[in-house]
């Protein structure tokens, strides 16, 4: 189960993390 | 921000849940999971090898609607919503012939059987293959999404058939097979407990909302790489 929750866990905060970068991307298209 | 907290809460509860509560020959307590002979332990992966599996079907169907809207509308962005869905029903595919092949071994001796349903994910996975080496075979871009789209629609008719039908009608090593004593299977006969259930669809429902957070964020990234390219 620790494994699995630790790829998981990692894994979510992947996605998180990219779609801060991605949020801070556009908000730069738009100025 | 509710997709993804919630995609996050629903999906590490179904980790924890499923492979955390108790497994008994006779549960008593709600918490205590029924013991399916012959499957025992191994028995959890269901709740993430059925919902990856059905999500596959989910982003093909997705890829498939998106795919027309683009013949209709000439729309680029409908092509990319279309390629982004199949990418993403290609990876649950991929994640469902794996946790396949991991219960499998357990199961049945090896990790592969060529048992119908395990015969028709691989050809589901060839057919979308195929579908992105067409896409990169393409180089100018309205032809690409054209011929994308058409092949897309085609494909996704054959997705439900794949996972749902062929291999109900086929005898095999599956649940649910043709013949199979116990009928249409676990999840289609609700043979699960009551808190088995709970997990296995907030497991469907976790991995629905992931699929939601990952198709945006794909769609999102292809609008940003687009508009950088006609900045040039």
């Amino acid at each position: 189960m620790i494994i699995v929750l630790a790829i998981w866990l990692g894994i979510y905060v992947y996605l998180f993390r990219l779609d801060g970068r991605v949020k801070k991307l556009e908000q730069h298209e738009q100025r | 921000m509710v997709v993804k907290v919630l995609a996050g809460v629903l999906l590490t509860a179904v980790i924890i849940l499923g492979f955390g509560l108790p497994m008994s020959a006779h549960p008593e307590a709600w918490y205590e999971l029924p013991t399916i002979p012959g499957l025992e332990e191994k028995a959890r992966i269901i709740f993430f090898h059925v919902p990856t599996a059905w999500l596959s079907v989910l982003a093909f169907l997705t890829s498939m609607w998106f795919a027309i809207q683009y013949l209709r509308t000439r729309d680029r962005l409908s092509d990319q919503k279309s390629s982004a869905a199949a990418g993403l029903g290609f990876m649950f595919c991929v994640l469902a012939t794996l946790t396949g092949a991991v219960w499998a071994k357990f199961n049945w001796g090896s990790f592969w059987n060529w048992d119908p349903r395990e015969t028709s994910i691989f050809v589901l996975l060839l057919i979308y293959g195929a579908y992105f080496s067409l896409r990169s075979a393409v180089e100018v871009e309205e032809k690409r999404a054209t011929l994308a789209s058409v092949y897309a629609i085609i494909a996704a008719v054959t997705a439900p058939f794949f996972i749902f039908v062929m291999p109900r009608i086929m005898t095999g090593l599956h649940p649910g097979a043709k013949g199979d004593p116990e009928g249409a299977g676990p999840v289609v006969e609700m043979k699960m407990s009551p808190t088995m259930r709970v997990i296995f669809f907030t497991s469907l429902i976790g991995f629905t909302l992931l699929f939601i957070w990952m198709f945006t964020l794909r769609v999102r990234t292809a609008r940003l790489e687009a508009d950088n390219q006609l900045k040039g």
